[in-house]
């Protein structure tokens, strides 16, 4: 197995820090709209996960969004930052990050191009995250259900959209340790 | 990407988004308004009407953070019997949480809620009633023998029981 660099590592440190940090300063505004829609969340979730794919997607490492994912688990807990899901959280941040791993290998595989790759991994992520959150907490049935889902899957999406302009600005930054030439 | 493709991708988008917004029309028409006090316990939720917490009529002296005392006549209810009303058992180490619609909290234990006359949830202050944040009917805790009045929380919204 080849070893990762130091670089990378920092690198996949602060994807997960600003995943995780992100993630408690949309909430305010993300609960403005999920609160008047009724459903538990999704929206901030979606957001976080977006610094997972550009992460993911920009270090090219099998398993870099579930090493991103259990570093933001190893945060929570030690913070104390636990949720509804309290000693169950660790399912709750480990399952998108796994998802976003076996889809973005997935696309690389079919060589399916960046923007589809992205959306549809953050799309994926926030919908496991979305999942995940309700078998543990939430147990919503029916429509509600539905429409927690879908907000994940469509807010997902979007944040996945916008993750692939984040990374065609990072992209030109990030070298992987070739000289420009080598580029 | 092609442009068939794109075309592809905007219409899954599109139906998504139509398929959300049906969805959201039928939650919020489905969803019944919570209007009362709301007490969680465990798993267990029960949201009780203000108008149902208007039994008792009680008073007592009230003291400021300047140290000022004031009285006044509440009707509402003892917090216990809400409580044994609806099935709640807490001990003395029961740890009850409120919070106020604005999400100003404060805690009191199971043994400052058994202990008599003490612990009240009220509705109506000196024959007028409590509003609420949106001006409706609301509620307020009301707790004697505190040295301030910071536990007095107004517009009532959650009383959490662990």
């Amino acid at each position: 197995m080849k070893a990762i660099k130091i670089r990378n590592l920092i690198l996949l440190a602060f994807f997960a820090d600003i995943g995780f940090v992100s993630k408690h300063l949309i909430a305010p505004f993300a609960n403005v709209l999920t609160d008047f829609l009724r459903v538990p969340g999704g929206i901030g979730t979606a957001f976080s996960l977006m610094f997972l794919v550009v992460g993911a997607y920009l270090i090219q490492r099998k398993g870099a969004a579930s090493a991103m994912s259990l570093v933001q688990c190893i945060l929570a807990m030690s913070l104390g930052m636990v949720g509804a899901m309290g000693s169950l959280s660790p399912f709750g941040y480990l399952m998108p990050g796994i998802v976003i791993d076996i889809v973005l290998a997935f696309c690389r595989r079919c060589n399916v191009s960046q923007l589809i790759a992205m959306t549809s991994a953050n799309a994926a992520g926030s919908l496991a995250a979305a999942l995940t959150a309700n078998f543990i907490v939430f147990r919503l049935r029916g429509a509600v259900l539905a429409l927690y889902l879908l907000i994940a899957l469509i807010s997902g999406g979007l944040c996945g959209l916008l993750a692939t302009v984040i990374y065609k600005r990072i992209r030109p930054l990030y070298r992987d340790g070739k000289t420009a030439a080598e580029q | 990407m092609n442009k068939k493709t794109k075309y592809i991708l905007a219409a899954i988008a599109a139906v998504l988004v139509i398929a959300a917004v049906i969805l959201a029309v039928k939650v919020r028409g489905n969803a019944p308004e919570q209007s009362g006090l709301i007490i969680q316990n465990g798993n267990n939720t029960v949201t009780v009407r203000w108008e149902d917490l208007s039994q008792t009529v009680f008073s007592g002296e009230i003291v400021n953070g300047k140290g000022e005392a004031s009285n006044h006549e509440y009707q509402g209810t003892e917090l216990i019997a809400l409580f044994n009303a609806n099935g709640i058992q807490i001990t003395a180490d029961t740890k009850i949480t409120v919070t106020s619609e604005d999400n100003y909290t404060v805690e009191l234990n199971g043994a400052e809620v058994m202990c008599d006359n003490k612990v009240y949830v009220a509705v109506t202050r000196d024959h007028e009633m409590i509003e609420g944040i949106d001006g409706n009917q609301g509620g307020q805790l009301v707790v004697y023998g505190d040295a301030n009045a910071k536990r007095q929380v107004r517009y009532l919204k959650t009383i959490t029981v662990e």
